[in-house]
């Protein structure tokens, strides 16, 4: 059976007083919503806003982004293992809505600030400051542990997408989108076999993916099946943002929708591995060989695409499995973002191997928000080093303008020489 | 019709060679000497109102009164632009015109920072004239030879931009190729380093918005590697460098041994200001008599670990309390008696290589035999 997304698309989201979603319109009960959230033990109350494109307003803190989903019970659940029961992912269909975005916010420990601007040039730079946000603000009960009160976060995030798709049962939906199971062995032979490695941010609590709600923090490299990545296996518990993926972004995710948007077009679609950014070197190169194996192997891929989530550490992560892959006899691709602060180059390590790569941007690069906001939400001061109003004109390194630059290529966004 | 202040020197407004260099500042009307080609150039849109000057020898030696007298006399001509030069090789000239143009504006829209006035500014001297260094990261030049043999073309060049910095679109947002999403946002719009009027690169890569996202650019990138055709990478590999280790230290009980980190420990307070991020510089710290680092005393201030073992007990950065038991022990000559810091995250290696060559020049003036290296 293939994996189907059912598409809901959102045109507009308010509250009302029935949780519904009727003809692209998305109304939601504030205080159902609440209820929902609070059972969640270590979340004393949380605090619900709606922001909209155009808004004046200010999203400050941002932990997680979240596109609502939905799956009829006897098909599992939406994100097994982080919030609900174990459950195979990537198998039958799953409601979505599209262009719509639950909004966590909140002030962890060692948190790095994550802007969404809906107006302004700041909304121009990130998907996010273009759709509709349903913000969660929770509040942590007194005396909570705040690793322990970052995941009652991450599943409020959760929660309250599944509270929004919810609405979406028995509804038709506005079109399917279908996702074969069977990869490569359905393509013609003569088309290049294209394997993608993806790295997922993997320091520990609040600094990392959870596969399956295990942290990947421990996990050996592994082959899992794209469509399980589509379909919540894998989610951010991050509140060290901002250039690390989203779940939002993981559900949509931009590289293995073009891999099989290519697939039996001019290339095979030969499947992917997964893999974390360990914290020792010898434990990274171990991980780089293992995926190296498993993509020639395993996988039998004559090619890879080689994704990172996260900083500078991530960059020797990215040229080993680069030296690994090509030592197999895989040619390689690297995606990187950048961090050239004058005129050095842009990545903290480098391979010679490493001759193709792209750029999904110059992280530390400021850009001007000078659009004054009526609303900020989720904080009164900015984190960190970034001096400025919150609601006035502030310069702010770009990687702060969470989605602007993104580790698995959704954005068109680069770095030139200049 | 647009208006435009033209700033030149004493040679330039036609008021005497090297002998009229201690000129003070001053104001002609309308278009003189290159600026009367520039006027042609420029067509009907757009006219040179004013001509400010001044010597490049009273300049040189009186920069702060002589700009403020400058932007006095532009601001009374109320420009939509200022055009200072072209200067070409000019060392004094091309300063007067860099300081100028970073007091009175920037790209469209982005004023450089600390400048007075905020209104479109664009100079043109040769690369390698020391004012272009100054300014190239904030203001757009356009690049000329040493000589003004070039004038006419150079003109024409600066004609074309100047028309593109005041027309319309130059401010106007948009997403279309190419667009320059920095604070220096005016650059956008077709005034860009590289294009074909031959604006100096400000050095650095600068973030830019394309019609295609990463993922496709990816995948084609990859087919075009296996194909084995021509392929272009979007990050250039820096050139590798092999270093020869230097040979060892046959007899420890006889060297000075010296303590260096990329740690970021640093004395409480952080006197010297060492950057936790992209570090530029660092910090020599005497051990005076200490036996080991006091967490009182010293701090990391790295911002890319968690340093609250380091500040906890510094020595695990900076193993001073060991070393000392070694020399007293005698299986260690000596210490040097400073120790080295600095932030090692996201520093360029060209920065980082900087930084070394100082630190390993002055531990050889003070003969020291050998290094104890420490990061994060």
């Amino acid at each position: 059976m293939d994996f189907e997304l059912a598409h809901y698309p959102v045109r507009s989201l308010s509250w009302g007083a029935h949780t519904e979603y009727r003809e692209g319109e998305l109304v939601v009960n504030r205080d159902a919503l609440r209820a929902e959230l609070v059972t969640e033990p270590l979340i004393d109350d949380v605090e619900l806003s709606i922001v909209v494109p155009g808004d004046r307003a200010r999203v400050l803190h941002v932990v997680d982004i979240v596109e609502p989903r939905w799956k009829a019970p006897e098909n599992g659940n939406p994100f097994p293992g982080s919030l609900g029961p174990l459950a195979q992912c990537g198998i039958g269909r799953t409601h979505a809505l599209d262009g719509v975005a639950v909004v966590t916010s909140g002030s962890l420990p060692r948190s790095e600030e994550a802007i969404i601007d809906m107006c302004g040039p700041g909304s121009e730079l990130s998907r996010f400051g273009q759709m509709p946000g349903l913000v969660v603000l929770p509040r942590a009960r007194e005396g909570a542990d705040p690793g322990e009160f970052g995941l009652a976060l991450m599943r409020a995030g959760l929660r309250a997408a599944v509270f929004l798709a919810q609405t979406t049962q028995g509804v038709e939906p506005a079109r399917t989108e279908a996702f074969s199971l069977d990869l490569g062995r359905n393509a013609s032979p003569d088309l290049p076999r294209v394997g993608y490695l993806s790295f997922a941010y993997s320091h520990g609590i609040g600094r990392q993916k959870l596969f399956y709600g295990k942290s990947t923090r421990d996990i050996v490299p592994s082959v899992v099946h794209p469509n399980e990545l589509l379909d919540g296996a894998l989610v951010n518990d991050g509140y060290t943002k901002p250039t690390k993926n989203a779940t939002h972004d993981i559900l949509n995710h931009p590289m293995i929708r073009e891999l099989h948007r290519r697939h039996d077009q001019d290339l095979a679609f030969a499947g992917m591995v997964l893999a974390n950014h360990c914290a020792t070197y010898d434990d990274k190169a171990e991980t780089a060989w293992h995926a190296a194996r498993l993509l020639r192997h395993v996988v039998e891929a004559d090619a890879v695409v080689i994704t990172k989530d996260g900083g500078g550490q991530a960059d020797v992560d990215l040229m080993l499995a680069c030296r690994a892959c090509e030592e197999a006899g895989l040619r390689t691709v690297l995606v990187a973002k950048e961090e050239s602060g004058g005129d050095g180059p842009a990545l903290v390590d480098v391979a010679p191997q490493a001759d193709a790569m792209v750029s999904v941007g110059n992280c530390p690069e400021k850009v001007c928000l000078d659009e004054s906001m009526e609303v900020v939400i989720g904080g009164d001061a900015f984190l960190g080093a970034i001096q400025g109003e919150p609601a006035g004109t502030v310069e702010i390194p770009v990687q702060n303008i969470i989605g602007a630059i993104d580790p698995i290529g959704g954005s068109t966004l680069t770095a030139r020489p200049g | 019709m647009k208006r435009i202040v033209h700033y030149v020197n004493q040679f330039f407004a036609g008021l005497g060679g090297e002998e009229s260099a201690g000129l003070p500042p001053g104001v002609l009307e309308g278009a003189v000497g290159p600026g009367r080609l520039l006027q042609t150039l420029l067509g009907e849109g757009a006219g040179i109102v004013a001509t400010v000057y001044c010597g490049d020898d009273h300049f040189s030696e009186n920069e702060e009164e002589a700009t403020a007298r400058l932007l006095d006399l532009v601001k009374e001509a109320e420009p939509d632009l200022l055009f200072a030069g072209p200067a070409f090789g000019s060392g004094r000239y091309g300063l007067a015109c860099a300081g100028l143009c970073r007091a009175a504006g920037g790209w469209p829209g982005t004023p450089a920072v600390g400048a007075e006035l905020s209104i479109p500014v664009l100079t043109a001297m040769s690369p390698s004239n020391p004012g272009a260094d100054l300014i190239r990261r904030d203001i757009p030049v356009v690049a000329t030879g040493e000589s003004s043999g070039d004038m006419r073309a150079v003109l024409e060049r600066s004609a074309v931009l100047i028309a593109k910095m005041l027309s319309a679109e130059a401010a106007a947002p948009g997403n279309e190729e190419g667009l320059d999403i920095s604070s220096t946002a005016g650059i956008a719009r077709g005034v860009a380093p590289g294009g074909e009027e031959g604006l100096l690169p400000r050095g650095g890569r600068w973030n830019t918005r394309v019609s295609r996202r990463a993922a496709e650019r990816a995948v084609d990138l990859l087919l075009a590697k296996l194909a084995g055709g021509p392929m272009e990478t979007e990050i250039p590999l820096p050139p590798f460098q092999e270093i020869d280790p230097a040979p060892g230290i046959r007899d420890l009980g006889h060297a000075k041994v010296a303590l260096v980190t990329t740690g970021g420990l640093v004395p409480r307070g952080n006197p010297d200001g060492i950057k936790s991020y992209l570090s530029t510089h660092f910090g020599a710290y005497h051990l005076e008599s200490r036996e080991q680092l006091a967490a009182d005393d010293f701090e990391s201030v790295h911002g890319g670990f968690f340093t609250a073992a380091v500040n906890e007990d510094p020595n695990r950065l900076i193993p001073l309390d060991v070393l000392r038991d070694a020399v007293r022990e005698g299986s260690l000559g000596g210490l040097h008696e400073y120790f080295y810091s600095t932030t090692g995250n996201g520093t360029p290696v060209e920065t980082a290589a900087d930084m070394a060559r100082d630190i390993a020049a002055s531990l050889e003036e003070d003969s020291v035999d050998g290094v104890i290296l420490t990061s994060a």
